[in-house]
């Protein structure tokens, strides 16, 4: 009997480890994301590059914040992906190359998407 | 050597995780027990090769399995029906001369296969053995007179309690009435529940060991 109520300590611990990281940054972290990434898209779209180049440095640095977090609990590939698609929207709002911006926003977008969708309660993710 | 830190934390979680498991050794393991130590060393070897997969992951499993393990054990260690769903029942496949086809089947083992068993214990003539018996974690037992010239097994002991539960399919098997048992537990002055183990001897006799 003590064995298992270690065990379920250890399993609870892990779980509740998990609701942490998924409830206190995951969701909120991407609904941050989704929300100020279409405020940027309008943003670009009306070709406010002073505006543009100020929040995009914001989002850069939170999200550098975010990383040391989910670094323990999100696939590298993932995280590798978010850095590559961050740096080029920095290249393009910097040459304020409109067009590229507003794809790369979109790009953006379905990574912080795919990486709720992954990390979801869901039963598809599940089977 | 981030690939040496990593084996060298996972290899850290799983011998916590088989200390906790109460692992005996390979071969005494029930085929299920097999099945969970080859998860857990799948589990482990996943994150350790893929760098991009965060340990997290790997953790999380061998939690889960450990959990579901001691649950389990904990549940056969309690239930006796549970202990015959999960980890089966021992089949005695010869029993003084006479084979037992339909168990054979069941258990998809062929004569050839006996023979091997019987040769590898170092018996080669059924004339010499009483009792083959396939144990549930997949071994062989042979029960045998050690010389020739010794008293030959009349029957293997009958259990008929076993952690303090009356086994009601044995004394239905053997023809024991639940009269007789409780009768020889009253002999003694025992109750059923202060039995561990309580068995028909080769001559008909009650032999209880409490607990």
């Amino acid at each position: 009997m003590k064995m298992v109520v270690i065990s379920l300590i250890i399993l609870l611990l892990m779980i509740g480890i998990w609701a942490w990281f998924y409830y206190g940054s995951v969701d909120p972290v991407t609904t941050y994301y989704w929300d100020s990434l279409i405020k940027l898209s309008d943003i670009v779209r009306k070709e406010d590059w002073e505006r543009a180049k100020r929040d995009i440095s914001i989002y850069t640095d939170k999200w550098y914040e975010i990383k040391k977090t989910w670094v323990f609990f999100i696939n590298q590939e993932d995280l590798d992906n978010i850095d590559s698609s961050i740096r080029q929207l920095n290249i393009y709002i910097e040459n304020e190359e409109k067009i590229l911006a507003q794809a790369e926003l979109e790009h953006l977008i379905v990574l912080f998407y795919v990486i709720d969708e992954n990390e979801c309660l869901t039963i598809e993710n599940i089977f | 050597m981030i690939v040496a830190i990593r084996a060298l934390i996972l290899y850290a979680v799983l011998l916590i995780a088989m200390r906790i498991m109460g692992k005996g050794d390979l071969g005494e393991l029930q085929p299920f027990d097999l099945v969970v130590s080859l998860v857990l060393a799948e589990l482990a070897v996943m994150p350790m090769e893929d760098l991009d997969a965060p340990l997290f992951h790997g953790l999380m499993a061998t939690a889960v399995v450990m959990f579901l393990q001691c649950l389990i054990s904990y549940i056969t260690l309690k239930s006796n029906s549970a202990r015959k769903v999960i980890c089966g029942t021992p089949s005695v496949i010869y029993d003084h001369g006479k084979f037992n086809i339909k168990d054979m089947n069941k258990l998809r083992i062929n004569m050839n296969d006996v023979l091997g068993q019987m040769r590898l214990k170092g018996y080669y003539d059924f004339k010499d053995i009483d009792y083959l018996i396939m144990e549930t974690n997949g071994d062989v037992s042979i029960i045998a007179p050690e010389s020739k010239t010794a008293k030959r097994i009349k029957r293997i002991p009958i259990a008929v309690i076993l952690d303090g539960k009356i086994m009601y399919n044995n004394l239905d098997k053997f023809d024991i009435t639940k009269e007789d048992l409780d009768k020889s537990l009253k002999k003694e002055n025992l109750r059923c529940k202060d039995v561990l183990y309580g068995y028909i001897d080769e001559n008909d006799k009650f032999v209880f060991y409490k607990r």
